[in-house]
């Protein structure tokens, strides 16, 4: 039973892991030489059961929407789909929210991709690099003749998702623990996530900011915003836009660089 | 607190619930090790904490997913960043697992989030000394290396787990984790005696132990089967098997690993000073005559 390459060897205890219909890898066995599939059977429930927990470490909204046994029935699925391909476990669950938005079981809560996406940026936040707090100096360094050329320097750990549902309010319920009772599911939302400090922060803003928004972080000018923003939403209000995005310390300054 | 420079070295596995706790209490522990790969992202309150650690503590950086057993080459990004939080943390000790966790596929890499067992033959001793000599090249440091805890054995082995470590510790100058709990967990398992194997373990490059709790599940043949599963106080026997420990090899760093149904902060503290306890009663010394 000498086996000529250990790399196979790995490949089959690999491939026998995440398919418990299949036999355990034939030269593992127990102390006296015998078949050991019972044995085998704990590596296979700790992979699967480390990759379930840490899908509802990062995802407890979601965990709290759907039941416990629902969630783990899901994050099952997902960790036999998207087995982890890096080390950095802290990053697993990048595809969650896009498997939640194409896996049928898991529709019918609408909104829960959504939920998932601000929770996988929530973590995303939480390990960003830190950055400067907002230097007011810095509006105050651009001509007011030249503001309209300003663009932002977003702080590292901003991010933000958007939702036709209101899925911050949604997921704000969840993360209290409280009923969804008396939410307007109508209404859109978008969610600002930053981590100005220790904690991460969110915050919702109106759904007329998404062209403007998306366009400030592409890096167009503010007036080129207004530009963008307006065409898409009549009452895109930039000076509301930046108000938000200021509270939240997703700003670290304003600056003139040359047209990308 | 500060520890006092003549107290035993005793540690445990940071967890940030704790760390409002600890930064209140500044307990009297010499160290607090991390798992490395926690530690990997940018910035942030992880950072922060392990800055303010830093402090007041030595760290120790241990490291769950370099796959060192893979008899494919080392992820060397990974190694990369390993280098990387090493450099800006100089931690007084850097650790891993004689294990393996990562598969290249055709198609791409497979993370597999355990500590996955190997054979113990040539061609896997070859592999893991190559690693650990290129992991302490690149690191520029030594390395240490943990026993594992296992729940099969391999038809394939060619030597016995002590005869392989302590050809790896010879071949590659590596220090070694003696974590205590896994030769409890193995000994039972793989119906070994314990202290046979701690008589025979090469204690001399051994630069800390761990000490954890575990489970008990039943194999095949309804018989004890001990799952490493770090979730509960440090078991009686295993308590034993350290006191013979310290007794052969002296004071040497202790940590006290409690990573999953993680206790209050004084439920793990307590368990860190029966370490230090236990530890300075077999050495003859007594908490207050230490401390004088």
């Amino acid at each position: 039973m000498r086996s000529p390459n250990f790399r196979n060897d790995q490949t089959d205890f690999a491939r026998a892991l995440f398919h418990a219909d299949e036999a355990a890898p034939g030269n593992l066995v127990d102390p006296a030489g015998s078949a050991a599939p019972k044995r085998f059977g704990v590596y296979r429930n700790n992979v699967m059961v480390s990759l379930i927990d840490n899908l509802a470490s990062t995802f407890p909204a979601c965990q709290r929407l759907v039941g416990e046994e629902f969630f783990r029935a899901l994050a099952r699925e997902y960790a036999f789909n998207f087995p982890p391909s890096s080390p950095l476990m802290i990053y697993y669950g990048d595809q969650f929210a896009q498997f939640l938005g194409s896996f049928k079981p898991a529709q019918q809560v609408p909104f829960l991709a959504d939920i998932a996406d601000i929770e996988y940026k929530l973590i995303k936040s939480y390990h960003a690099a830190d950055g400067p707090a907002f230097d007011p100096q810095s509006i105050a360094n651009v001509p007011q003749k030249d503001l309209d050329r300003a663009k932002i320097k977003f702080h590292p750990s901003f991010f933000w998702s958007a939702s036709r549902f209101p899925a911050h309010t949604i997921h704000s319920r969840a993360k209290a623990g409280e009923t969804l009772e008396k939410v307007d599911f109508e209404q859109a939302q978008i969610t600002l996530i930053c981590r100005p400090e220790w904690d991460v922060k969110t915050a919702p803003i109106d759904p007329q900011h998404k062209a403007g928004l998306t366009a400030l972080v592409a890096g167009f000018s503010l007036a080129t915003t207004v530009d963008i923003g307006q065409r898409s939403a009549p009452n895109f209000d930039l000076q509301d836009l930046l108000t938000n995005l200021l509270a939240l310390g997703a700003i670290e300054r304003f600056e003139l660089k040359k047209d990308i | 607190m500060q520890h006092k420079a003549n107290m035993p070295e005793i540690g445990v596995g940071f967890k940030p619930e704790h760390y409002a706790d600890i930064a209140a209490a500044q307990p009297d522990l010499s160290f607090f090790e991390v798992h490395a790969e926690n530690y990997m992202g940018d910035g942030g309150p992880p950072h922060a904490m392990l800055r303010a650690l830093d402090e007041n503590y030595d760290l120790s950086v241990h490291g769950v997913g370099l796959s060192i057993g893979s008899d494919g080459p080392l992820d060397r990004p990974h190694l990369m960043r390993l280098k990387k939080l090493v450099d800006r943390y100089q931690p007084k000790l850097v650790s891993e697992h004689l294990a393996w966790s990562s598969h290249d596929t055709e198609r791409n890499m497979l993370f597999l989030n355990d500590l996955l067992p190997i054979p113990y033959t040539q061609r896997t001793l070859n592999r893991v000394v190559d690693h650990v000599n290129e992991i302490q090249d690149t690191l520029g440091r030594t390395l240490l290396m943990e026993n594992p805890s296992t729940y099969v054995a391999f038809s394939d082995t060619e030597m016995d787990e002590i005869s392989f470590i302590t050809e790896m510790q010879k071949r590659t100058d590596c220090g070694l984790i003696l974590d205590v709990n896994n030769v409890h967990i193995s000994a039972n398992n793989q119906k070994l005696d314990a202290y046979e194997y701690l008589d025979r373990f090469p204690l001399h490059a051994v630069g800390e132990i761990h000490l954890a709790g575990h489970a008990t599940d039943t194999d095949d043949d309804d018989a004890p089967l001990l799952i490493d599963s770090h979730d509960r106080q440090v078991a009686p026997p295993v308590w034993d098997l350290y006191r013979y420990v310290v007794k052969k090899a002296g004071r040497r760093p202790t940590l006290i690993e409690w990573d999953n149904d993680v206790p209050d902060w004084p439920t793990l503290y307590a368990e860190a000073n029966a370490a230090r306890d236990a530890m300075l009663h077999v050495t003859g010394e007594s908490a207050d005559h230490a401390l004088a």
